[in-house]
């Protein structure tokens, strides 16, 4: 105000004397009014540095956008060192969470020799201790005690060449170590210490970076936000280049340099003057397919129509592809310039996943023609608003190991019953009231006797399938890649086909937040009525973190449901005790568990290293307790990991 | 899956990189000094279009500036001062919108249109500001003292400053 009143005052003193020397000329001559001169020139310089550092004071900010295009990110398992030591919180450690991590590493590394070592746990702890317990001296040194030697020159050398910190050396190779113990591969892909360095480069980068920041995208806005406007100080700054050419021109009487300033002014006034109103548009979408098969291509064309008087100068358009699709070609954006009453249309193409995607509300920015205002806002379209993907259930094509326990029911599940059947199974002495074509008449022919055949019954069982929807199991070896829910739910899906059409009664449910659940049943209207669950239940969509979920209230649901004659396979990746607890607590209370476990876990870092480790020692606590856990490997077919294991489990 | 290129959208950044050139062409040859500070600002404006920041281009900018005021003062035709300033102000509006509109839309969406809008208008901003200066430099140029239309133009520069302060 003050400021601004001065040069005010100043203006139109300028133009009083300008005004004076054009009606009386050589009033003011140019040399005589010098001091004047200079004084305007020094305040015009003044003047400058002072919006020379405005510019540079403060951060400003910019609308910014998501990456719809992009799937989710998935995070690997043990993303996190400290995430994995608190899962890994045995009875014995449960003050585990207040120790520093070397002393939960070695709570590791104690249950790893007396699981794959054989050894007591003191025999462990002393072993640690005295540094005996692996063959790596710094993994040695790192957890053992005092008079553990450090290691040798050339590690330490090693060390410091590398620039990583003694610290995550020691605790990158102790996980290595622990994993050839554990017999898991003790190789890491890629090193640690990337991850270490990287807040020293983010200062920096803070420190020396854009003093622009880009805003949040339209999903961390709050839900009160209807529009948001500021200024984006494009422009700012442009005043210093006329006072600059102004206030050298003054004062070292260069003319021509008063034209630098005046085109400036022309700029500094192009950018306030310009406005910025509220668009009014529209938005329609097509979709060419909006019930496609999975991995169709389907191509998406957006269409927005101005339905204002006035032309928009600046319209920067992100459409709300849907959170788990990507984008496989075109862009969902656009930035145009539309005239009132114009539309524009522009395509991109998705490819299709199983489960109904709802498109988001399109995030729309818009600026003034010179590109000091934004706004920004969003906007619903008009259109089909979701893409809908129900696959067709496929059966996996090897025999599902389900465990022996039948219902009445005649089914495909071979049993170790005699009776009817078609497999044989055994002769016993005849009883009054058997029926006559079960006779074994050629032994009644050789010998007299009369005897029964008898063949292997084969039932039905009912099958309860658990899909592990849980936040743990949102867990994936690639970023951009599918989860292990997305692993299960397929798994599942082709398990139930397969069990179904041997004439099983088959239920599905999913150890989530929401209430999932199919009781068990046969049929054609059962087989819809779960394909569409797997397809669309909330519980097994892609994309979005499932919620956190209250075990007890699920387990007592669950319970409440199960018909007693179940068996229960679960679909789990076993990252989280969860599902642990699930599998234990079902096979305590009489159901025949099997575990369907997609291995998740890669070797990108040593906390990913630790949380395989951590989930072996998973299997084997299930294994001991009367559990079926079939570890189905990332890369192999679900036909594989089932052959593999009807290797090992068969009866 | 790649990841979304951000990088500056590529016709203004081209324009940027022409208008910073063309500034460099008309300032830079009439001094050294003109033609160090312009040559660093095509530079600068080049490595921010490249990089997609904004700090180097507005720095480069304001080289160009500093070798508009330089060649100023090495008696270059006042045409050629007005076009220097006009392309380094386009190279600072190009660029700075280039990497704007890599940062909220990327390469691949199509923005041509936007961006022929946007550089247009600041052109033709320029050039109508240049145009109507250079016809008073030119007609106040026959009176000997340049006293009148120089306080006249300080005068206007206040109320424009004074303006513009408020707005920010």
């Amino acid at each position: 105000m003050n400021r601004s009143g001065l040069l005010a005052v100043a203006g139109v003193l300028a133009f009083g004397f300008g005004l004076a020397t054009l009606v009386v000329p050589g009033l003011f001559a140019l040399g005589a009014e010098g001091a004047v001169l200079v004084v305007v020139g020094l305040l015009a310089l003044v003047q400058l540095v002072r919006v020379a550092r405005t510019r540079y004071r403060g951060t400003i900010r910019r609308a910014g956008t998501a990456d719809p295009e992009l799937p989710a990110d998935v995070a690997s398992p043990g993303a996190e060192l400290g995430a994995v030591l608190d899962e890994f919180d045995t009875d014995e450690y449960r003050y585990a969470r207040a120790v520093p991590q070397k002393s939960r590493l070695e709570a590791v590394a104690v249950e790893a020799l007396t699981r794959y070592r054989h050894c007591t746990r003191s025999e462990a702890r002393e072993r640690i201790e005295r540094g005996t317990w692996t063959d790596d001296a710094v993994a040695a040194a790192f957890l053992g005690g005092d008079d553990v030697d450090s290691p040798p020159l050339s590690e330490r050398f090693r060390t410091v060449i590398s620039g990583e910190s003694r610290y995550h050396r020691g605790l990158r190779r102790t996980v290595a170590a622990i994993a050839s113990v554990a017999g898991a591969p003790a190789e890491v892909t890629t090193d640690h210490s990337a991850d270490a360095s990287t807040p020293r480069f983010a200062r920096l980068r803070r420190r020396f970076g854009d003093p622009i920041e880009t805003g949040d995208p339209p999903s961390a806005w709050d839900e009160s936000t209807e529009s948001k406007r500021r200024l984006t100080g494009h422009w700012r700054g442009v005043s210093a280049v006329a006072l600059a050419g102004i206030g050298v021109g003054v004062l070292a009487e260069r003319a021509t340099l008063l034209l630098v300033g005046v085109v400036a002014i022309g700029y500094a006034a192009h950018a306030r003057s310009t406005a910025l109103a509220l668009p009014t548009l529209s938005i329609e979408r097509e979709i060419s397919d909006a019930a496609p098969t999975p991995d169709e291509v389907v191509t998406v064309t957006v269409s927005v129509t101005n339905e204002g008087d006035r032309a928009v100068p600046d319209l920067r358009i992100v459409d709300g592809v849907p959170p788990a699709l990507s984008v496989v070609e075109g862009s969902p954006r656009l930035g145009t310039a539309l005239r009132s009453g114009e539309t524009v249309s522009y395509e991109y193409a998705v490819e299709a996943r199983r489960g109904e995607h709802p498109f988001e509300p399109v995030h729309v920015v818009t600026r003034n023609l010179a590109g000091t205002a934004e706004r920004e806002r969003t906007v619903s379209s008009t259109g089909p608003a979701a893409i809908r993907c129900v696959p067709a259930l496929e059966r996996v094509e090897t025999a599902v190991p389900v465990r022996t326990q039948q219902t009445r029911l005649t089914g495909r599940v071979s049993t170790d019953v005699g009776g009817e059947g078609t497999e044989f199974y055994a002769t016993r002495t005849y009883r009054p009231g058997d029926p006559l074509r079960r006779i074994d008449w050629n032994r009644r022919a050789r010998t007299g006797d009369l005897a029964t055949l008898e063949f292997r019954e084969e039932r039905a069982v009912t099958v309860v399938l658990v899909v592990d929807a849980s936040s743990g199991a949102a867990v994936g070896p690639d970023p951009r890649g599918d989860d292990a829910v997305d692993r299960s739910v397929d798994g599942a899906r082709r398990v139930f086909t397969a069990l179904l059409d041997d004439g099983n009664r088959v239920g599905v449910t999913a150890l989530a937040a929401g209430d999932c659940w199919l009781s068990p049943g046969a049929g054609e209207v059962h087989r819809t009525r779960a394909r569409e669950l797997f397809a669309t239940d909330p519980a097994f969509s892609s994309g979005d973190r499932p919620d956190s979920l209250q075990f007890y209230t699920w387990f007592t649901r669950l319970r409440s449901r199960l018909p007693g004659d179940a068996q229960v396979v679960l679909f789990s990746p076993l990252c989280s005790d969860l599902a642990v607890r699930a599998a234990t607590r079902l096979a305590a209370y009489g159901y025949p568990v099997t575990v369907l476990s997609p291995d998740p876990t890669t070797q990108r870092t040593a906390a990913n290293q630790l949380a395989a480790v951590v989930r072996r020692f998973r299997i084997a606590d299930l294994r001991s307790g009367g559990v079926h856990v079939i570890d189905w490997a990332w890369d192999d077919p679900l036909e594989v990991a089932l052959a593999n294991a009807e290797g090992g489990l068969s009866r | 899956m790649t990841p979304v290129d951000r990088r500056p959208a590529r016709l203004s950044s081209a324009v940027a990189v022409v208008a910073a050139v063309i500034a460099f062409l008309l300032s830079g040859p009439y001094s050294w000094v003109a033609l160090a500070a312009s040559g660093l600002g095509v530079l600068l404006v080049l490595v921010g279009v490249l990089t997609g920041r904004h700090v180097p281009v507005t720095a480069g900018s304001a080289g160009l500036i500093v070798g508009v005021i330089a060649a100023a003062f090495a008696e270059t035709p006042p045409l050629f001062v007005l076009g220097g300033t006009v392309g380094a102000m386009v190279a600072w509006d190009a660029g700075g919108t280039a990497i704007d509109l890599g940062k909220q839309l990327g390469r691949a969406a199509g923005t041509t249109r936007l961006e022929l809008v946007h550089a247009g208008s600041t052109a033709l901003v320029g050039v109508v500001t240049a145009v109507g200066s250079l016809a008073v430099y030119q007609t106040s140029l026959g009176r000997s003292p340049l006293t009148a239309p120089m306080l006249l133009l300080i005068a206007a520069l206040c109320i424009a400053v004074a303006l513009t302060v408020r707005g920010e």
